[in-house]
């Protein structure tokens, strides 16, 4: 008889993404290491004298790694500036969902604030799921962070290959679905919730579809009030509690739409009508 | 229907476009609940949530038939305040607030807001609501026929809607003086209108 594996299957994708992640980081730190020119650290002058056999200098290891440390230490306070929760405790207090898509097309390298909308859906996500009656909810912010990066990506080599002549008020709400309704599609498709427990059944306007398909559910509401609250800031209430409801609902009158667009050849395309056309509501 | 009830006042404003958004279509049906305790003597409060879904089930309808030949006639937004109504009713968008209001000297003609609270609300919100679309964007003026006075047929709307809740559309249309299509009320091929 097979012995039961300790890790979770489900699970084990992912840890194999975190070894392969912490192996990277130790591989730079190395690299950096090697590539600073300076004296030998203690540990190495006493395998020098234990070995006997010359070798090349050694570099200032220390000295790299507390280079290191200081840019972790001002990313750090850069966070802290910001006045941004830790992680763990972010998704407890209400979350505004305020995207600004444009700027992420723009500077599609600015890893601070892919990181920064990356904390904002995670929380988001988790203060939505534990909201509506779910036990606990596991949520891998990385792949968040995965999503927001293709959509820069995708965002760089669009905007170099397409020109639409269209008035500026049009192009800028059809750019904003646009951008969320790609963005909505990508996270659904990097999975980054792993699961989500309910013992009961949650809320009565989205109860099997939220249980079912947590990603798709999750991160259409994500993008459509996001989306809302990028065209049309005034028209949602300004709790954000509030707001997320208010999406929530809207996505249980739309359901039948929003499921079957997902099926559609071009979802992206549909996706961003759909979302065009509830703003336009709002 | 009593003046106290005219609450979709103009004020310079599109009232289509106005009940076409959700933000502002809340604050009219909300400013039309107050105006039924004042004028009628019931109480009704507005069910955000269910509000809500109604209202984008309804957005779906107008969608679908934005780019109908017919469009702008009052007949279409006959149509489309009708397929409201029943949207609004059959999510029950507003609920009575019983109790309330039962220290009241009994108005005259308050028989059927009495009865049915909020069908009631929500019927002489879309009546107002479609007097004042149709003036607006066809320069039309319609008004209710007698019949939006007999109770007999508010009983027979009200038992008629827990079977089928598109009935709402072709009672707004007797309502309003218009010979309803009975068989297939959501459908706005079928209607008169529609076939000219």
């Amino acid at each position: 008889m097979d012995a039961k594996p300790l890790i979770p299957r489900h699970i084990g994708p992912d840890l194999n993404q975190v070894h392969l992640a912490l192996v990277d980081c130790a591989r730079q730190l190395r690299y950096t290491a090697r590539n600073v020119p300076g004296t030998d650290s203690v540990a190495t002058q006493t395998s020098h004298r234990q070995s006997s056999i010359p070798r090349p200098p050694l570099p200032r290891f220390l000295g790299s790694v507390g280079h290191l440390a200081d840019a972790l230490l001002e990313t750090a306070e850069t966070y802290a500036g910001q006045a941004i929760p830790p992680l763990q405790d972010h998704w407890k207090l209400p979350v505004e969902i305020e995207i600004d898509v444009e700027s992420l097309a723009r500077h599609p390298d600015d890893m601070k604030r892919i990181r920064s909308y990356s904390a904002i859906y995670y929380a988001a996500a988790k203060r939505f799921i534990l909201g509506a009656g779910a036990a606990d909810v596991l949520i891998f912010e990385h792949r968040i962070n995965e999503g927001f990066i293709a959509l820069c990506k995708a965002s760089r080599s669009r905007s170099s290959d397409e020109q639409v002549i269209v008035a500026p008020q049009h192009l800028a709400v059809r750019e904003t679905c646009r951008m969320f309704a790609r963005l909505s599609l990508l996270l659904i498709e990097e999975h980054p919730i792993r699961s989500a427990r309910f013992v009961e059944l949650p809320d009565v306007l989205a109860p099997w579809w939220l249980i079912a398909e947590p990603n798709a559910y999750v991160f259409l509401l994500l993008g459509l009030l996001g989306c809302a609250r990028s065209v049309c800031p005034d028209a949602l209430p300004a709790n954000p509690d509030s707001a997320m409801r208010l999406a929530a609902d809207i996505l249980g009158a739309r359901e039948s739409k929003f499921r079957e667009l997902l099926r559609e050849p071009t979802p992206e395309t549909a996706l961003q009508q759909e979302l065009a056309s509830i703003v336009k509501f709002l | 229907m009593r003046d106290g009830c005219a609450t979709l006042e103009d004020r310079g404003r599109n009232i289509w476009q106005t009940a076409t958004r959700l933000s502002s279509f809340n604050e009219l049906l909300r400013e039309h609940c107050r105006s039924m305790s004042s004028g009628y003597g019931i109480s009704v409060e507005i069910n955000e949530r269910a509000l809500t879904a109604a209202f984008f089930a309804w957005a779906q309808i107008v969608e679908n038939h934005a780019s109908d030949p017919h469009r702008k006639t009052p007949d279409y937004f006959q149509f489309l305040v009708g397929s409201l109504l029943a949207r609004l009713l059959a999510a029950h968008a507003v609920e009575a607030v019983p109790g309330v209001e039962e220290g009241r000297s009994k108005q005259n003609g308050n028989a059927i807001a009495e009865w049915w609270p909020t069908g009631f609300a929500l019927t002489t919100f879309c009546v107002e609501l479609v007097r004042k679309v149709i003036a607006q964007e066809c320069g039309q003026i319609v008004t209710a026929s007698p019949k939006f006075g007999d109770i007999k047929i508010w009983q027979s709307f009200r038992e008629n809607l827990l079977e089928e809740p598109s009935i709402a559309i072709a009672y707004f249309d007797d309502f309003m003086g218009l010979s309803p299509n009975w068989r297939n009320p959501s459908f706005f091929g079928e209607r008169g209108a529609a076939q000219q």
